[in-house]
Parts: C-alpha cells; sequence; structure tokens
C-alpha cells in the first residue's frame, strides 16, 4: 500500500509540471497562430481582388457595339468591354478635343479604351475611350539623297528600304550635335550621310513616301562615306570656271 | 506522511522538473549551438568574388526600363530611361517629340517626351561606333480619371 501511494506521488509530481508548462507553451504559440493565419488570408484576399481587378489600356478596332457592351479586336484577340454609364469618349476632331456620347461609337473605329480589366469575366470595364485619328509614320535611316529643286530627301532605314520625304512648309527641322544640343534647323542642313528620324503622314496613292511633320538630324554618325551618286551630282552642278 | 512519503515527493518533483526543462529549452538550446565548418577545398581566385569585378559589357545593345509595355502613364510628360554602352547617343523618340541623350559613364540614359492621348509608341535608338539599334515601349496616356 505504502509503495503504491509512493508510486502515485511521484508519478503526479512528475507528470504536473510538465502538464503545466506543456499547457502554457501551447497557449503562446497558438495565439500568435491566429493572427498569422489571419493576416495571411487578409493579404490573400487582398492580392485576388488586385489580380482580379487592374486599370488597364487595350488598342484596336471596333468590332461590335451596343448600347452597354461593345467588343474590341485587338492584335492578339478579341475583348469584350463593358460601357459604364459614366463612360468617357473623346475624339480630336479638327485639332479640338472633342467629347462625345457612346452612339457615336462605330464599327470599324480605331480605339483606345481604359478601365479596370476583370481576370474572371475576361472583361474589361471601360471608364474612358479616346477614338484614335491616323497615325503619323515613323522611319529611321540615313540620307542618300537631297533634292533641293522638289525639296526632298530619300532616306534609307537599316533593313535596306528607301522612302523619298517631302519637306513642307509646316516640317519642323531640328540638328543634334553634342557640343550645341539641339537646334532648329533648315532643309539646307540635311546632308547626304546624316542620321535622321522622320515622323510625317503618308502620301495617297504613292508607295513609300512620306510628308514630313518633323525630321530630327543626328548628323552622320553611323561613319559611312557620302554616297557617289551624290557627289557626282554635286560636281554637275558646280561652275566651271 | 512519513519521511519515506515526503523523500519520494520532492525526488520526484525535481526529476519532473528537470524532464519538463529539457523539453522545453531543449530545441532553442540545439538550435543555437553552431558546430564549425570543416572546408577542405584548397583557396583560388574564384572564391574571393571580391578580388574579381564584374567586367563591363562590350556587345552593343539598348535596353529600356522604364516604362514598362503596355503602361498607363499618369500624365503627359513621360521619363523613358534605361542602360546602353557608355557614350552611346540615344535618341528618345514620342509621338510629339524627341530628346537626344548621351550614356553615361554606367551606360544608363533618360530623356523625357511629351505623350498624345491615346496610344503612344516611343522608340529608343541608340548609335555607336557606327552602329545603331532600336527598341519601341508602347505606352497609353489619358487626361480622364480612371
Amino acid at each position: 500500500m505504502k509503495k503504491y501511494m509512493l508510486f502515485s506521488l511521484f508519478s503526479l509530481f512528475f507528470l504536473f509540471p510538465f502538464a503545466v508548462a506543456q499547457a502554457s507553451s501551447e497557449a503562446t504559440p497558438s495565439t500568435n497562430q491566429k493572427q498569422l493565419n489571419d493576416l495571411k488570408d487578409r493579404l490573400a484576399t487582398k492580392v485576388a481582388e488586385l489580380r482580379q481587378l487592374q486599370r488597364k489600356a487595350i488598342s484596336g478596332t471596333v468590332k461590335t457595339v451596343s448600347a452597354s457592351t461593345a467588343t474590341i479586336e485587338t492584335a492578339t484577340k478579341d475583348i469584350k468591354i463593358e460601357l459604364l454609364d459614366d463612360i468617357a469618349i473623346a475624339q480630336v476632331i479638327k485639332g479640338t478635343r472633342t467629347k462625345l456620347t457612346i452612339d457615336k461609337l462605330e464599327k470599324g473605329d480605331q480605339v483606345v479604351v481604359f478601365g479596370e480589366f476583370d481576370a474572371t469575366l475576361d472583361l474589361l470595364r471601360a471608364k474612358a475611350i479616346f477614338i484614335e485619328s491616323a497615325l503619323p509614320q515613323r522611319i529611321a535611316g540615313t540620307v542618300v539623297e537631297t533634292k533641293k529643286t522638289d525639296y526632298t530627301i530619300t532616306v534609307k532605314t537599316p533593313e535596306g528600304k528607301q522612302y523619298t520625304v517631302d519637306i513642307e512648309t509646316i516640317t519642323k527641322i531640328s540638328a543634334w550635335t553634342s557640343d550645341k544640343g539641339m537646334t532648329k534647323a533648315g532643309f539646307s542642313k540635311l546632308t547626304s550621310g546624316d542620321s535622321v528620324h522622320v515622323i510625317g503622314t503618308p502620301v495617297a496613292k504613292k508607295e513609300d513616301r512620306l510628308s514630313a511633320l518633323r525630321i530630327l538630324d543626328l548628323g552622320n554618325l553611323t561613319g559611312r562615306p557620302i554616297p557617289t551618286e551624290q557627289v557626282t551630282q554635286k560636281s554637275a552642278t558646280t561652275p566651271s570656271q | 506522511m512519513n519521511r519515506d512519503a515526503l523523500l519520494a515527493t520532492l525526488i520526484g518533483l525535481g526529476v519532473g522538473l528537470v524532464i519538463t526543462g529539457l523539453l522545453l529549452v531543449g530545441p532553442t538550446l540545439v538550435k543555437s549551438i553552431s558546430l564549425p565548418k570543416f572546408s577542405f577545398s584548397f583557396p583560388s581566385a574564384k572564391q574571393n568574388p571580391s578580388t574579381s569585378p564584374t567586367p563591363a559589357p562590350t556587345e552593343f545593345f539598348v535596353s529600356i526600363d522604364s516604362p514598362l509595355a503596355e503602361d498607363i502613364a499618369a500624365n503627359d510628360e513621360l521619363l523613358v530611361s534605361g542602360k546602353t554602352l557608355e557614350g552611346t547617343i540615344v535618341t528618345v523618340q514620342g509621338p510629339k517629340d524627341e530628346d537626344v541623350v548621351t550614356a553615361k559613364t554606367d551606360g544608363a540614359y533618360a530623356g523625357k517626351v511629351m505623350l498624345i492621348e491615346g496610344k503612344n509608341d516611343i522608340t529608343v535608338t541608340a548609335y555607336k561606333d557606327g552602329k545603331q539599334m532600336s527598341q519601341t515601349v508602347t505606352v497609353y496616356f489619358t487626361p480622364e480619371e480612371i
């Protein structure tokens, strides 16, 4: 009996501190773990919400349009857009930004749509639509010929294609040098061998011809010599003595 | 309670406390003990990266770091930045204007262009030693609240 009593007491005092310590250690991490799990859940919910709705812009052609929806054909795929009541539609007409209504949106219009993209529904909730005009064309290359009589230059791109560029009265020509930076320049500044960037509009019914809006002349950066055809023309115009 | 019982109780209490303490503190003590690391490989120049600097790129390249493709710009003035070789002449062309800059010693360049409403194709062209290379990025802008 005594032995059993002693054994019982021994076991009790052996196990009691252990039980108390175990209980207290479980209490602290469980509270922290709960807070951590709660924070993780809130973060995951927020990330999912942000992924679901993200600000996005798309560019394409109006394929179909109705009172509340439209389909835009982009370079990669067709995107369905939801036309909200407070949507802003604008277009530059005769140089002035003009606000329009949804009924002015037509099939075939080249547009940029701004809104929130819902990845779950694969739908863009449009907040603003801008109807684009024809964008100017840009070429970069080397001047291979200048014609003072026609006020044209011929530009050859690195791909080997040649464009004839018409210099108009409205054409803005800028010249850049390392010492002076960007300065205003005239047609006479353009020389064969110069590296140029041209922004212009295609000339109707004439292939590979642009009417220049802006020209940036960087001078002879490529180090290529002046083409022989230009040298021949120069000697032909030099007056004989 | 007689002396034997009391003694048994005290011994049990002590042993229980010791074992409980080991169970609680033991893992922490084991983690805090860091064993010395022995390396039997011969020392070489490769193991000391601080003495061998990263060589600068020599192959001609140009990259656009900002803006990201298909970004919606916050306002109509856009800062375009990126990397190329040192001393490279870089043109940054936007739909309304262009900027010409020279890359710094670390190859970084930055230029500003004005945007138009809608789609803007920004082209960066680098010129160096008779070579030319271009990169284009599309950015969108609207004055409307989105």
